[in-house]
């Protein structure tokens, strides 16, 4: 049998301590005794009779509100702040409206800025862990038409920076690239860096197993080295220490495990990296067009990026003399960490982010300076009496500061439950390891608390001294609450309001600009159907075959038991998928002129295909016709071009069948030129301005590739994955499919976080609205509810209910247009400033600007209408009492 | 006729102060009650009788002292009544000139 527990606990707080006992002792011995007869009606009685003690006991409260209580001599400040606090807490249970209102404010702001510092925390604070970073040197390429900002370089490119930059006497660089492990039965594809020149020991990283990978490991003798990376260790290889110094079969090879490097290096996208290996042979003697290698360095004792810069400039150029025919107009750059981390629009977006919840926690704190001065105005009388009868100016402040840091506490916790939320969705919504890695750590919690502690100070100093200042005596000779002398206080409320329209609105603008460009980038038309179409990335392990005819025969068989899938409407493949990988460029001559090497040859995106590949695609050809299996049997190549290049290069689009093309992905020589047989529709990146792509389509029969991206059509694409799967492995058991999915879900992990940072502006431009209409709303209510006795003899006067109406709604609107005015100046400058960041839309686009303007005069409207309402209907009678 | 002194006890404080009497040595909030309900036919409030016990001890008619506990009660201590002489003093007072007023009247009210 329970007693019933809440009747019990409110009166254990609220009787009185001599009858306590006594009194639910008795309830209880009762409910014993009828507990018997029935268990519901025993509760039901113990309830009734627990009220009724209650109401005929009174309810006790422990420490009586102290309001007029002057403070003894020697009275500790400890006792009084602790008295401060206990009222500051109460405040919650007798003013809520207020106080909620108030720690919601907070907690919305707090929330937006602690979330965007969880972005800080990553980028700026924790960074990654190289030794001395401010003396790394990134070298990036360029080539004469690459976007990139920052291109790889090829190996010997390597070679020549790392021998004859004097400012970088140490150079290693990395490349990203996948390598089969087979262990056993299972094959598997992993994701590894690739390094020379001891990048690990240049870095400092740190081995939590074993050691780390150095020279000795580069040299062409040197038994097999690979070193995994912790997370690869722990999920497959259980964290064992037995790991270490185990054999594995990479690529064909046996590679021996050296050691596990330790967990620091995980973050963005080195959280991917699986293992590390050691790059064996000489650079020098390396393809030349394979640009993928990323190159850092170390400055010397007294060098700076400038010189370093100089100095790489220098070697690009005559690298580019003395090889014309694979670097004509290549040149190179040197970069600090910084750019090596992000690129530049990157921090241009950050920053942005920043700029915004700075504003939203300024317009927080502007409406809770309102709502301070409208609490304060009406306790004014009760201030002055306490003023008068001996309470220090000093003391009524600390008070008033004491609640308000109450508040900012509730608010503070609040603010971060606010920011979990936000990150639990943005996890959710995103791929890019980046935002897989915020989280709240003791820093994050301690900016929260920062925060929580200096905005009550900065929202309720000002309107507190203020308030305090005013002449005790013209305070305790006001009739009421109601009259005209706070108008100092309606001022400031007004100024404030002006303000927060005038915060509010270039945070609109900006958000508004940066929504559309990133739907401008997404909304992008691929040019073929990206809707219905299943993608696995696959390579034919060279170790295992070695012959073209090989590597031919595997793919056809692959094909084949592919298309045999129940299900399976087409199958094709392709070294890339347009606009989603990174393609081949290729620099290219029409017709079959020689090799001119001083010309500047134009480039292009080369992509092999099947012939299947236009129909399973559903990429239209626009003229002459598709790749066919005569054209697979037939030894002449044959390549289709993209209606840029028709458009370019050729006169009369009926010439372009049938001329020749070569193509020089440059490792291959001579080759035999091939002719265009069709001209495709023009393919279109997101996010890249400019002239569609230009596109060389070569037939797989005439290239024989290895690695390939295996797309296959179906009608539900996502319910033939494991069938897909199976199936590969049927006939090409040593070729894993990698990263098996929707070329759907492939666009939107690629676009993810655009979608994100535009959702992020569009939650913070809300919140914005949100608080200056409620600010306003807030004001406009005040004010009405003081100038009561004015508007009542107004209406005793003779003014109708829509004089009184235009009067009230006209005040808010003209404060709105005070603050429309300020914001809109604002916005254009801070839109000028990141029109680098916009896509599609100019920083001044002007149905931007007139869509804000009308959202504010709207918000302002709707927040006056209730106000508005109350003033109308003031009886001019009750009102002039 | 020396005019009383004395306080003057409300009709409730009187019943409550009776029904302390015949609780004896177990006059607490329970017992109280049921001899209300019982002897005085009257259906009270636990909440009306501690008040009034509460206002009793205040004029001293009463006084209290806390008793034992028993699991029944949740092992919370009882708090047992007894009439002080004072209290004794203004019941019997006033239980008087209730008689007298009454006197004569027997036929009228009907009561035996």
């Amino acid at each position: 049998m329970t007693r019933p527990r809440i009747p019990r606990a409110i009166l254990d707080r609220f009787i009185e301590p001599r009858l306590r006992d006594a009194v639910i002792g008795d309830l209880d011995e009762l409910f014993a005794v009828e507990h018997a007869d029935g268990a519901l009606r025993a509760r039901t009685r113990y309830w009734v009779r627990a009220a009724g003690v209650l109401v005929r006991l009174g309810v006790h409260l422990p420490a009586r509100h102290k309001l007029l209580e002057q403070p003894p001599n020697g009275d500790g400040m400890i006792t009084t702040f602790w008295t401060d606090i206990r009222h500051g807490a109460r405040l919650f249970v007798a003013q809520p409206g207020y106080a909620v209102a108030a720690a919601l404010t907070l907690a919305l702001a707090i929330g937006a800025n602690t979330l965007i510092f969880t972005m800080a925390n990553v980028l700026v604070l924790k960074p990654l862990p190289f030794d001395n970073p401010d003396r790394l040197a990134w070298i990036f390429g360029a080539g004469r038409e690459e976007t990139s900002w920052r291109g790889p370089v090829s190996l010997p490119e390597y070679a020549a920076f790392r021998d004859r930059v004097p400012a970088i006497p140490r150079l290693s660089a990395r490349q990203r690239k996948t390598f089969t492990i087979s262990d056993g039965g299972d094959a598997e594809r992993v994701l590894a860096h690739v390094v020379i020149g001891d990048l690990q020991g240049l870095w400092g990283l740190q081995a939590a197993r074993g050691r780390r990978l150095e020279s000795s490991d580069e040299q062409s003798g040197a038994p097999l080295a690979v070193v995994l990376s912790h997370r690869y260790w722990r999920t497959k290889f259980g964290a064992r220490d037995n790991a270490v110094g185990r054999s594995v079969r990479i690529n064909g090879e046996f590679h021996t495990i050296v050691g596990v490097l330790s967990p620091a290096i995980e973050r963005g996208n080195f959280a991917e990296i699986d293992i590390w290996l050691p790059y064996r042979g000489d650079p020098a003697l390396a393809s030349r067009t394979d640009r993928s290698w990323l190159a850092v360095g170390r400055l010397a004792e007294g060098a700076t990026l400038e010189t370093a810069h100089a100095q790489v400039v220098v070697v690009a150029e005559s690298l580019a003399k003395a090889h014309p025919d694979t670097s004509l107009g290549r040149t190179a750059r040197v970069g600090s960490t910084r750019d090596a981390m992000g690129s530049p629009d990157m921090w241009i977006g950050f920053a942005l982010l920043i700029t915004v919840v700075a504003l939203l926690m300024l317009l927080a704190c502007a409406n809770i300076m309102n709502l301070l001065i409208a609490r304060l105005i009406t306790r004014r009388p009760e201030l002055a009496v306490r003023t008068a009868l001996g309470a220090t100016h000093g003391r009524v402040v600390r008070q008033i500061v004491v609640e308000s840091l109450v508040i900012g506490l509730v608010g503070g916790a609040l603010g971060v439950a606010l920011a979990r939320g936000g990150l639990a969705a943005i996890h959710a919504v995103t791929y890019e390891p980046f935002f897989q890695q915020l989280s709240i750590d003791w820093r994050v919690v301690a900016f929260a608390a920062m925060l929580a502690f200096v905005a009550p100070l900065v929202f309720a100093m000002a309107p507190a001294m203020r308030i305090l200042r005013s002449d005790v005596r013209t305070a305790l000779n006001e009739a009421s609450t109601r009259s005209m002398g706070s108008r100092g206080a309606g001022r400031a409320q007004s100024a404030l309001v002006v303000a927060q329209v005038a915060l509010a609105v270039p945070l609109l603008v900006v958000a508004g600009l940066i929504v559309q460009s990133m739907q401008a980038i997404t909304r992008v038309d691929v040019g073929y159907s990206v809707a219905g179409l299943l993608s696995t990335h696959l390579e034919i392990p060279a170790w295992k075959v070695t012959t073209d005819d090989g590597v031919d025969r595997m793919r056809e068989s692959i094909v084949q038991r592919v298309t045999a899938i129940p299900g399976a409407r087409g199958v094709t493949l392709a070294t890339n998928l347009p606009a989603l990988h990174q393609p081949l460029v290729v620099d290219f001559t029409i017709g079959s002129a020689r090799r001119d090497s001083q010309t500047d040859r134009p480039t292009a995106d080369l992509v092999v295909v099947s012939s299947s590949f236009f129909e399973v695609m559903q990429l239209p050809i626009v003229a002459g016709r598709a790749f066919t299996a005569a054209d697979a049997a037939s030894p002449a190549p044959v390549a289709i071009v993209s209606q840029e290049i028709a458009r370019r290069f050729f006169d009369d689009s009926n010439r372009v069948i049938g001329s020749q093309v070569s193509l020089e992905p440059g490792n291959q020589g001579a080759r035999v030129p091939a002719t265009i047989i069709g001209v495709a529709s023009d393919v279109h990146v997101p996010g890249l301005q400019g002239a569609p792509r230009r596109q060389f389509y070569l037939l797989d029969a005439d290239e024989s590739i290895r690695s390939f991206y295996l797309v296959v059509r179906a009608e539900r694409p996502q319910a033939l994955a494991s069938d897909l799967r199976a199936a590969i492995s049927e006939v090409a058991p040593d070729v894993p499919a990698y990263q098996l999915r929707t070329v759907a879900e492939a666009f939107d992990d690629e676009y993810s976080t655009n979608r994100l940072i535009s959702g992020l502006f569009a939650a913070f431009a809300i919140l914005a609205v949100l608080l200056a209409t409620v600010g306003l709303y807030a004001v406009m209510s005040h004010a009405v509810s003081q100038r009561r006795q004015e508007i009542a003899m107004r209406i005793a006067l003779g003014a109708s209910s829509r004089d009184v109406a235009a009067s009230v709604m006209g005040r808010s609107l003209r404060l709105a247009a005070c603050g429309l005015t300020l914001g809109l100046i604002g916005a254009f400058a801070l839109a000028a400033s990141v029109r680098s960041a916009l896509y599609g839309i100019g920083p001044s686009d002007p149905a931007t600007y007139v869509a804000v303007a009308a959202l504010t005069a709207v918000a302002a409207l709707m927040a006056s209408w209730i106000p508005t309402r109350r003033a109308m209907a003031i009886d001019p009678v009750l009102g002039l009492r | 006729m020396a005019m009383a002194e004395t306080q003057v006890l409300g009709e409730f404080e009187q019943l409550v102060l009776l029904g302390v009497l015949h609780c004896g040595a177990e006059a607490y909030g329970v017992p109280i009650c049921g001899e209300l309900e019982i002897r005085a036919r009257r259906r009270v409030s636990l909440g009306a009788v501690y008040k009034t016990l509460d206002r009793l001890e205040q004029k001293h008619l009463v006084r209290s002292a806390l008793g034992p506990a028993t699991a029944a009660r949740g092992g919370r201590r009882k708090r047992i009544y007894h009439v002080t002489e004072l209290g004794l003093k203004v019941l019997r007072s006033s239980l008087g000139a209730v008689a007298r007023m009454w006197d004569g009247l027997e036929t009228v009210l009907g009561v035996p």
